[in-house]
């Protein structure tokens, strides 16, 4: 085998600097030269890239009226 | 003094221009502006509950770290120097809170585990049975592929189920993963931003990051795979 050639197991290990660009250069084009020949890989990558997203969807917490009532009354405290 | 908040987006707070809107809605809270304390109240607080609940055993006592923060918030703000950003100045309160009440409530998360990232990092992204075995003509590839998330299973990721899995997966991660991913991914933050706030070396970040996501990835799969697949 290829000394600087990625095997599917390596490649896991660097999908999440991969999808974030903050792999060095040079491993970034080895991962770019896997992903040529190896559809499996670039499944995983998507799963990954979809997992990140679905975490970004997760931040729907809205400030309720209660927290809000009572830290405003506190606010006006504050000024008196 | 207008009893509604301005118009100041709650999301995206690492990529736009955060500190031009705290920068403003700062100096309105000094000048007593409660429209500006609303509005930073809705930009900071769900995020804030979220961030403390890590660091108590429950919810309630959460909500009263953040409420302990925005009254130092209310007394320091005239010494806020701006320094450095509003956020990270906000931050920095609400962990020491946090710290502080985790203590006396016996759930200290040990902070130095946080940053004992290789302790927490030393497992492997994907079972290592799922690879064919040194040795193998194809030794370190795929034996057990991931399956394509098609349409099928797009449905079933955006389910309120699914959602409610993920948050279970990330209460279940130790705590160093669970801190970066709840900031880095469901809040947003940059990377810089975490590592500032948690003290955190940029590598022990990308480390613990990659092992979260990982851990994700690999439960939203088990769940497609258990219940969806049409063709198995
Ligand atoms: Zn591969």
């Amino acid at each position: 085998m290829i000394a600087d050639e990625l095997v599917c197991r390596e490649l896991v290990e660097l999908a999440s600097d991969y999808l974030d660009r903050t792999l060095p250069p040079e491993a970034r084009a080895r991962v770019d030269a896997h992903l040529v020949d190896c559809p499996h890989c670039a499944d995983y990558l998507a799963q990954m890239r979809r997992t990140v997203r679905l975490l970004g969807s997760l931040r729907t917490d809205s400030l309720s009226a209660e927290a809000k009532a009572s830290l405003v009354r506190l606010f006006q405290r504050s000024r008196q | 003094m207008s009893p509604e908040a301005p118009a100041v987006p709650a999301r995206g707070l690492a990529t736009a221009t955060p500190g031009d809107v705290d920068g403003r809605l700062v100096d309105g809270l000094r000048a007593g502006d409660e429209a500006a304390f609303v509005a930073l109240l809705e930009r900071y607080h769900p995020a804030l509950v979220r961030l403390a609940a890590m660091y108590v055993p429950d919810r309630a006592t959460a909500e009263d770290v953040v409420q302990e923060t925005w009254i130092a918030v209310l007394k320091g703000i005239d010494r806020f120097e701006g320094r450095s950003a509003f956020k990270t100045w906000l931050y920095r309160i609400l962990l020491n809170q946090a710290r502080q009440r985790g203590k006396r409530e016996a759930r200290s998360v040990p902070f130095s585990a946080l940053v004992r990232a290789g302790a927490e990092g030393d497992e492997a992204a994907v079972d290592p049975d799922r690879f064919f075995p040194p040795g193998h003509a194809d030794a370190g590839h795929w034996a057990s592929p991931p399956r394509e998330w098609g349409a099928s299973a797009e449905e079933r990721l955006l389910a309120s189920e699914t959602r409610d899995r993920i948050t279970a997966e990330i209460a279940a991660l130790p705590p160093g993963q669970r801190a970066v991913i709840e900031l880095r991914d469901v809040q947003g933050w940059t990377a810089p931003e975490v590592c500032h706030a948690l003290g955190l070396s940029e590598t022990n970040q990308r480390v613990l990051l990659h092992r979260a996501r990982s851990k994700v990835r690999r439960a939203l799969e088990r769940y497609l795979d258990d219940e969806g697949a049409p063709d198995r």
